[in-house]
């Protein structure tokens, strides 16, 4: 079996090979597969891109290419649900994959066995079979194409010119330029304000100083008027 | 001379029985051709297996690095995003503070003007004790003098007026000075009658009271 398939031991019989994979993990249409498919085998475009934004809708694997604040971690979200998503393609292709090689040798074997004539109504079946379980793999591979497309597309939103993160570098740029206005800013303003507070701690010492001369002078002149008195009283006595 | 075109047409349909002709003496036999039809049926098998697997693989892988190429855009994007939202709170921040400085500032500097104002209106009352303790020492003289009988005590009441008025008309006058015409914000500017105060009320309300 190859590396795709390692995980899946079933057994394929005559009883089990034409079931379908189950349709709430599956990422063909209804679980199986694409109603109007030309002989040519390829799905058309535009039901592809239906059937798989659907998908990625349902799965919750779209890009987050629009951030919100609401999402908490929306890249790691992202991540584990397309993991989830690309590993439900695997198994789905690993489960019609191992169910083809077993009705396609089957057919084969019995292809060697007939004789000319009318086919019987088995191997008419098995073909059929054979043919639809061949197409289910040819739309997953269609599918994983698809895939692909969508995710590139999703990937240049990202990197757009005015879009993604160039814009947001953009943004960056503008509000880092206007950090480094305002550090400047904010260097003259401290400054400025040091030398305002040096001016105020100034003018309270020379107030001191004022306030013990005035303190010195009342002194003097409370003094001076006693020795008035004294006088006064000396000279009356 | 030129060649005639040689036709070969026939030759390959003879090497085409004769090929035919050879496998089916080949298989002639039932076991090898049971064997023969076995080989190829497997060979078939694999080979449309290796086709599919191939094919799946390939395109699973590009599938792959195409979902780590968006998850790794994503988490650039996000973590852009979480950077210029941390520069703008930090320039936010930035703004406030300088905000803060401006009033704090501001604050700095009315107070400077309020203190200085003050210690202004102390020295204008020192001077004023100034005055009014040379007039009490010349009068404490006088005083003296009258008591040796030096003067008589008619010139020391009118001296001793003289003097007392001299201080009450500086006081008067330095008073005056300060209620009418001082600023209220600037101790060494003075108000004049056609001048058009616009900050006299927030001057009157800034004056500090002595």
């Amino acid at each position: 079996m190859p590396d795709f398939c390692a995980d899946n031991k079933e057994t394929i019989t005559a009883v089990n090979y034409n079931d379908s994979f189950p349709a709430a993990k599956s990422c063909l249409p209804n679980g199986t597969g694409f109603s109007s498919v030309p002989d040519t085998g390829i799905v058309p475009a535009a039901a592809l891109k239906a059937q798989i934004t659907a998908l990625l809708g349902q799965a919750k694997a779209v890009a987050p290419t629009e951030l919100r604040p609401e999402q908490t971690n929306p890249a790691e979200t992202f991540a584990k649900n397309a993991a989830t998503l690309r590993n439900n393609i695997r198994m789905e292709y690993c489960f019609y994959y191992k169910r083809y090689m077993y009705i396609l040798a089957d057919l084969l074997d019995s292809a060697t066995k007939l004789r000319t004539g009318p086919y019987p109504e088995i191997y008419l079946q098995k073909k059929t079979n054979t043919a639809t379980i061949n197409s289910k793999l040819n739309q997953i591979l269609q599918m994983l194409q698809a895939l692909i497309s969508i995710r590139n597309t999703e990937l240049n939103q990202y990197y757009g010119e005015r879009t993604g993160v160039n814009q947001l570098n953009d943004d960056l740029d503008t509000v880092r330029s206007k950090l480094v206005m305002d550090a400047k800013a904010l260097k003259n303003a401290k400054l400025e304000t040091d030398v305002q507070s040096a001016m105020v701690d100034y003018t309270v010492e020379k107030n001191a100083s004022s306030r013990n001369l005035l303190a010195i002078y009342g002194f003097m002149n409370i003094v001076a008027g006693g020795l008035i008195f004294y006088l006064y009283r000396s000279a009356n006595v | 001379m030129k060649e005639p075109f040689y036709d070969m047409t026939d030759n390959i349909a003879n090497a085409k029985a004769y090929s035919d002709l050879e496998l089916m003496a080949y298989l002639a036999d039932d076991d090898t051709k049971n064997s023969f039809i076995g080989e190829s049926i497997s060979n078939t098998i694999q080979s449309v297996g290796a086709s599919k697997s191939s094919k799946f693989n390939d395109l699973y892988d590009q599938a792959t690095g195409a979902d780590n190429n968006v998850t790794a855009a994503a988490y650039y994007t996000a973590r852009t995003l979480d950077l210029k939202n941390l520069a703008s709170d930090v320039d936010t921040m930035a703004v406030n503070q300088l905000n803060v400085a401006g009033i704090n500032k501001g604050l700095a500097g009315r107070q400077a003007e309020i203190n200085e104002w003050s210690n202004f209106n102390k020295l204008d009352t020192l001077y004023c004790m100034q005055i009014l303790f040379i007039c009490l020492t010349l009068v404490a003289i006088l005083a003296l003098f009258r008591s040796t009988g030096t003067i008589t005590n008619t010139l020391f009441s009118f001296m001793s007026f003289m003097l007392a008025a001299l201080g009450v008309l500086m006081l008067v006058l330095r008073w005056r000075y300060t209620n009418v015409n001082r600023d209220g914000r600037y101790w060494h500017k003075s108000r004049f009658q056609k001048q058009v105060d616009k900050s006299a009320a927030q001057s009157a309300s800034a004056k500090p009271t002595i």
